[in-house]
C-alpha cells in the first residue's frame, strides 16, 4: 500500500515536470515551425538557435508584476488560470504514457491511476478544465473577457458533445473504456490500427480535439484581431503563463488520446520499439496543430457552431448508428 | 481513511450548500452549486461507483453548471437590479425553528431504521453492470426519461424561439 | 404479446401523435384547425381504444418479461386514461375559437400537449415509484411551458416561472420519499412495499413514513391543497385558458390517479400513522380556499380557488379511506369526474367570450346583465356554477353527496359538518355571479346563439351535467350517474394486492 501511494506521488511528480517542461518546450518549437513555414527564421538571437529563448521568457513571466485589475473578483480571478493547468494535469493521470518497463528490476506502469473508466475520465477532466477560461473572463471585469469567456463556454460545451460521440464508436467496437484495453486491442502491428476501421470517427475526434485545445482554425477565444486575448487579456506573469501551460498540456493529451485509442498506441511498430512509436505518433499531432496553425484561417463563431451542430453531430451520430448495426 | 475523506467532502458539500443560500452575489453561488457538484462526484467515487462519479463530472460539473454561469454571465445581474433579501438574524432563527423538527424526525427515522445492506456485488458501480441494469430492468423509466428529455427540449426550444419573434 | 400491444396502443398513438404534431408544425402553411383536429383524432382513437380495453382489461403486467412488472394495466387506470383523453378532447374541441383568436398558439402548442397527456397515462400505468416520479415531471415540465406560452403577456411568463420555481421543488421531495422508501424496503415496486408492511410488523419503519410524507408533500402540491395552495390563483389566473382548463381538471385527476393507487394498497397498513395529517390538510384547504374565493375580483381567480375547495372535499374522502369507509375511493372517482365536467364548462365559456368578443370578461362586474345578452350561454353557465356549488339535480350535488355519505360512514359526523358548512359559503360566490348575470340590465343588446363546435359543446356539456343530476330517476334502464360510481368501485376492486 504504502509502495503504491510512493510510486504514485512520484509519477505524478515525474509527469508533472516532464509535461511543464515540454509546454515550455513546445512554445520554442511553436515560433520555429512557424517561422519556417513563413519563410522566416524565427527566434534566433538567445543561445545557440535561439533555445534560451525559452529560459528567457520563463524569467520574464516569473518576474513580471502580478496585476489584478481594480474591479476584478479578486479571488476567483487568482483561482482561475490554477483550474485550467490543474484540470490539464489531471487528465493526464489517466493516460498511459509508455508501455511497462523495469528499472532496477522493478516493474513500473507508466499511468498514474488505472482507472476501468479511463477514456471518460480524461473526457471528463478536460470538460471541468472550461471554468479555467470561463470564471478568468467574467472574473477579470474586461468587455473582452466575458466575450472571450463566452465563446469559451459555447465551444466547450458544443464540442464536448462531438468528442464524446465520435470516441463512443471505437469504445463500441472494444468494448471497453480503459485505455490499456484500447492499445492491447490494437497490438497486430499497423493494419491492426483503429483508424482503418473508424476513419470517420478519427477526423470527427481530431476536428473536435482541435476546438478544445483552442487551436486555430478554432482559436476563437482569443483571436487577437476582435476579442485582445479573450479570456486571458488582463493577465499578466506567471498567471497568464499557467493558461499556457494548460493549453499546451491539453494538446499533449489530445496528442496522446489519438495516438492511444486510433493509432495503435504504444505497440511496437516493426523494428520501433513501444515508447519511441508512441513519441513519433504524439510528435506527429503535434506538429499537425503547428502545421494547421500556419496554413488555415479562422471560423466565425456562428461558423464554428454550425459546423458542431449540424454537421459533426449528424455524422458522428450516424457513425455510432453504422458501427452498431455492423456491430451486430 | 474513508471516513476521513467522507467528512472532508461532506465538509464541501455543506459548505457549497451554504455559499449558494448565503452569497449575495450570484457568481459565488454558482461556484458553490459547483463546489456541491464536485463533493458529490467525490461521494460517489467513495462508493466505488466509477460510472456515477464520471457521469456527475461530465454532466453536472461539465454541463450543468457551466450553462448556469453562462446564463449569469449573459444576462448581466447588476447589484441594484436583484432583489433585496434581507438575510437576518430573525429570518435564520425562524427558519431553523421550522426544519429543526423535520431534521430531527428525519435523523431519529434514520437512526432507527431496519436498514439491510446487502454486501456490495462483484462488479459493482462498473460501466457495464450499469448499462446491463439499465437497459434490463430499468428499460421503462430510463426510455421514458428519453421521451422527458425530448418533450423538455420542445418546450425550451418554444420558450426561446418565440423570444426571437418578438425582438424581430 | 399481441394483447400486450393492443394494451399499449392509446399511450403508444399519443407518443406517436406528439412526435408528428413536433414535426408536422415545421410546415408553416397548415392552419392551426387543423393542428388542433389532428391531435383530436389521435386522442379519439386512443380513447376508443380505451373504451374496448376497459371492458375487457382484469389485471395484467405488460410486456413482463421486458418491463418487470413497472407497468401495469387494470381497470383503474384504464378508467383514468378514458379520463385524461376525454378531458383533453374537450378541452381541445371547447378552446377551438379561442386557438383561432390569439396568434400565438401554433404546432408545438399542440405537441406538449400530448406530451404532457402521455405522462399522465404514464403515471396512471405505473406500478413503481421511479417511475412514476419520472411520469410526473413528464407531465408537469410540460405544462411549465404551456402556462407561459401567452408570450405577450408578462402575467403569463411571471406565472410560469412561479410554477416552474415552486413546482419542481416541490418535485423534488417525491424523490427524496422515494429514495426513504427504498432505505427501508430495498424496492421501489407498489407491490414490495405492501409486501414488506405485511411482513415487517415488528420492525420499525418510521423512515418509511417519513418518506411517504415527503411523496404527500408534492402531491399535495401539484393537487393544490393548503399548505402548498399558493400558487394556485396566480398561476391559474396568468395561464391561457386552454392551459388553465387542462390543469384544473385533467391534472388534478392524474395526481388522484397515483395518489389512489398509493393509499389503497400500499401504504394502507401505515396510513393510519397519518390520518391526522390528512385531516389537517383537509380542513385547512377547505377553509383557505374559501377564503380565497371569497376575496377573487376576477372570475378566473374565483374558478381557480374555488378548485381549491373542491381538492379540499376530495382530501376529506381520502381521509375517510383511511378510516375505513368501503366507497369513498369510488366517491373520489366520480368527484372528479363531476367537478372535471363543471370547471371545463366554466372556463370553456370564458375562453369562448375571450375569443368572440373584443371586451373581456374578467371581473366580476363585466358580466352584469349577461343573461339579456346572450341567454343561452348564462343558462349554462348557471348549470355550471349550480354543479360547482353542489346544487341538487346537478351532477355536482351527487358527487358532494357521495363525499359527505362516505364520511358520515366513518363516523366523523363534525368533519362532514364542516364539510356541508362550507358548501354554503361556496353558495355565496357562485350565486353571486348567477345574480349579476341575471339581476341586472344589459347594456348591449341581445345576441344570436353563435354556433360552433364551442358552443355547442359547452351545451352538451351543460346537458350532461343535469342528466347526472337528475337523469337516473326520470329515464329508466338507461344507465345514469350511478352508473359512473359503479364503475368506478369495479375498476377499484381491479387493483391487484
Amino acid at each position: 500500500m504504502d509502495a503504491l501511494i510512493i510510486e504514485t506521488v512520484v509519477k505524478a511528480i515525474v509527469v508533472l515536470l516532464v509535461i511543464s517542461a515540454l509546454a515550455g518546450f513546445g512554445t520554442y518549437l511553436e515560433r520555429k515551425v512557424l517561422a519556417f513555414m513563413q519563410r522566416r527564421l524565427g527566434p534566433m538571437h538567445v543561445g545557440p538557435f535561439g533555445l534560451l529563448q525559452i529560459l528567457a521568457d520563463g524569467i520574464k513571466l516569473f518576474t513580471k508584476e502580478d496585476i489584478v485589475p481594480q474591479h476584478a473578483n479578486r479571488l476567483i480571478f487568482m483561482v482561475a488560470p490554477a483550474i485550467t493547468a490543474a484540470t490539464a494535469f489531471i487528465a493526464l493521470a489517466a493516460i498511459p504514457l509508455f508501455p511497462e518497463f523495469t528499472i532496477f528490476g522493478y516493474t513500473i506502469r507508466p499511468i498514474i491511476a488505472d482507472l476501468n473508466v479511463g477514456i471518460l475520465f480524461v473526457l471528463g477532466a478536460m470538460a471541468s478544465g472550461l471554468y479555467g477560461p470561463l470564471l478568468a473572463g467574467m472574473a477579470q471585469a474586461n468587455k473582452w473577457g466575458i466575450i472571450g469567456s463566452a465563446r469559451t463556454a459555447i465551444l466547450f460545451l458544443s464540442y464536448e458533445v462531438v468528442t464524446g460521440l465520435s470516441i463512443l464508436a471505437p469504445i463500441m467496437i472494444v468494448g471497453s473504456l480503459s485505455l490499456i484495453d484500447f492499445n492491447n486491442a490494437q497490438a497486430g502491428g499497423v493494419s491492426d490500427w483503429m483508424v482503418w476501421k473508424q476513419p470517420v470517427a478519427f477526423v470527427l475526434f481530431l476536428i473536435a480535439g482541435f476546438a478544445e485545445t483552442n487551436r486555430t482554425p478554432f482559436d476563437l477565444l482569443e483571436h487577437e484581431a476582435e476579442v485582445i486575448s479573450g479570456y486571458a487579456t488582463e493577465y499578466s506573469g506567471m498567471r497568464w503563463g499557467m493558461f499556457f501551460i494548460g493549453e499546451y498540456a491539453n494538446m499533449i493529451t489530445v496528442a496522446f488520446l489519438a495516438s492511444l485509442v486510433f493509432f495503435g498506441g504504444f505497440n511496437p511498430i516493426g523494428f520501433i520499439p513501444g515508447f519511441l512509436a508512441i513519441i513519433l505518433k504524439v510528435s506527429f499531432f503535434f506538429f499537425l496543430m503547428l502545421w494547421v496553425r500556419a496554413s488555415w484561417p479562422h471560423v466565425r463563431p456562428d461558423q464554428l457552431m454550425w459546423l458542431c451542430w449540424k454537421v459533426l453531430m449528424p455524422i458522428a451520430i450516424l457513425n455510432i448508428l453504422i458501427t452498431g448495426i455492423v456491430l451486430l | 481513511m474513508e471516513s476521513i475523506i467522507f467528512f472532508i467532502l461532506a465538509f464541501f458539500l455543506l459548505s457549497g450548500a451554504i455559499m449558494i443560500v448565503f452569497s449575495k452575489e450570484s457568481l459565488y453561488s454558482a461556484i458553490g452549486f459547483l463546489m456541491v457538484m464536485i463533493a458529490m462526484a467525490g461521494m460517489f467515487a467513495l462508493l466505488h461507483h466509477s460510472f456515477l462519479f464520471l457521469a456527475q463530472i461530465l454532466v453536472g460539473v461539465g454541463a450543468v453548471v457551466v450553462l448556469s454561469i453562462m446564463i449569469i454571465l449573459s444576462i448581466n445581474l447588476k447589484e441594484e437590479n436583484q432583489p433585496k433579501q434581507n438575510i437576518t438574524r430573525k429570518n435564520i432563527l425562524f427558519t431553523t425553528l421550522i426544519i429543526a423538527p423535520i431534521a430531527g424526525l428525519l435523523l431519529y427515522a434514520i437512526a432507527k431504521a431496519p436498514f439491510a445492506f446487502a454486501p456490495i456485488a462483484q462488479h459493482f458501480g462498473t460501466i457495464e453492470t450499469m448499462g446491463k441494469v439499465l437497459f434490463t430492468h430499468w428499460v421503462l423509466p430510463f426510455e421514458i426519461v428519453s421521451i422527458l428529455l425530448l418533450g423538455a427540449m420542445v418546450g425550451a426550444i418554444v420558450l426561446s424561439r418565440r423570444r426571437l419573434h418578438v425582438e424581430s | 404479446m399481441i394483447w400486450d400491444l393492443y394494451l399499449v396502443m392509446p399511450l403508444a398513438l399519443v407518443f406517436i401523435g406528439a412526435l408528428f404534431l413536433m414535426l408536422f408544425s415545421l410546415v408553416k402553411q397548415v392552419e392551426l384547425t387543423n393542428y388542433n383536429l389532428v391531435t383530436v383524432a389521435f386522442l379519439s382513437v386512443s380513447l376508443i381504444i380505451e373504451l374496448i380495453i376497459f371492458q375487457n382489461v382484469e389485471h395484467d403486467y405488460l410486456f413482463e418479461t421486458i418491463f418487470a412488472k413497472m407497468f401495469i394495466v387494470d381497470k383503474l387506470s384504464t378508467l383514468f386514461n378514458i379520463l385524461f383523453l376525454s378531458g383533453a378532447i374537450l378541452t381541445l374541441l371547447i378552446n377551438n375559437n379561442y386557438f383561432k383568436s390569439r396568434d400565438y398558439y401554433n404546432g408545438e402548442f399542440f405537441a406538449l400537449l400530448l406530451f404532457s397527456i402521455f405522462g399522465m397515462m404514464m403515471l396512471a400505468h405505473t406500478n413503481e415509484l421511479i417511475t412514476a416520479f419520472i411520469s410526473i415531471e413528464l407531465a408537469s415540465i410540460t405544462l411549465y411551458v404551456l402556462v407561459g406560452y401567452n408570450h405577450h403577456s408578462p402575467k403569463s411568463s411571471e406565472a410560469m416561472l412561479k410554477y416552474i420555481i415552486l413546482g419542481s421543488l416541490a418535485g423534488v421531495f417525491f424523490i427524496l420519499g422515494v429514495a426513504l422508501v427504498y432505505g427501508v424496503v430495498g424496492s421501489t415496486y407498489l407491490g414490495d412495499i405492501y409486501s414488506y408492511l405485511i411482513h415487517h410488523q415488528n420492525s420499525d419503519i418510521s423512515l418509511l413514513v417519513v418518506g411517504m410524507m415527503f411523496m404527500m408533500v408534492t402531491l399535495l402540491f401539484k393537487i393544490g391543497a393548503a399548505p402548498f395552495h399558493s400558487w394556485v390563483v396566480d398561476v391559474y389566473i396568468g395561464s391561457p385558458f386552454p392551459v388553465t382548463m387542462f390543469m384544473a381538471t385533467t391534472l388534478k385527476i392524474a395526481i388522484f390517479s397515483i395518489l389512489l393507487r398509493l393509499f389503497l394498497v400500499d401504504f394502507a397498513p401505515i396510513y393510519p400513522l397519518i390520518l391526522e395529517i390528512i385531516k389537517v390538510v383537509a380542513i385547512a384547504t377547505l377553509l383557505l380556499g374559501s377564503l380565497l374565493a371569497i376575496a377573487q375580483t376576477q372570475l378566473k381567480g374565483m374558478l381557480a380557488a374555488s378548485s381549491i375547495v373542491h381538492v379540499g372535499y376530495m382530501l376529506m374522502a381520502l381521509y375517510a379511506i383511511g378510516v375505513g369507509s368501503s366507497f369513498a375511493a369510488s366517491a373520489i372517482i366520480f368527484y372528479l369526474i363531476s367537478y372535471f365536467l363543471s370547471a371545463l364548462g366554466a372556463f370553456g365559456i370564458l375562453s369562448f367570450l375571450a375569443s368572440d368578443e373584443e371586451k373581456r370578461h374578467l371581473s366580476f362586474d363585466d358580466f352584469k346583465g349577461f343573461a339579456h345578452e346572450r341567454p343561452y350561454m348564462a343558462a349554462a353557465m348557471t348549470i355550471f356554477m349550480l354543479s360547482l356549488a353542489g346544487f341538487p339535480s346537478t351532477i355536482g350535488f351527487l358527487g358532494k353527496f357521495y363525499i359527505f355519505m362516505s364520511v358520515v360512514e366513518t363516523g366523523e359526523i363534525l368533519l362532514a359538518g364542516l364539510g356541508i358548512l362550507i358548501a354554503f359559503i361556496s353558495i355565496y360566490y357562485y350565486f353571486k355571479l348567477i345574480a349579476l348575470m341575471y339581476f341586472y340590465p344589459s347594456p348591449n343588446p341581445k345576441k344570436r346563439f353563435p354556433f360552433a363546435i364551442s358552443t355547442l359543446l359547452i351545451v352538451g356539456v351543460a346537458l350532461m351535467i343535469v342528466w347526472g343530476g337528475i337523469g337516473t330517476g326520470l329515464i329508466p334502464f338507461v344507465a345514469g350517474a350511478d352508473g359512473l360510481l359503479t364503475i368506478a368501485s369495479e375498476a377499484l376492486k381491479t387493483i391487484g394486492k
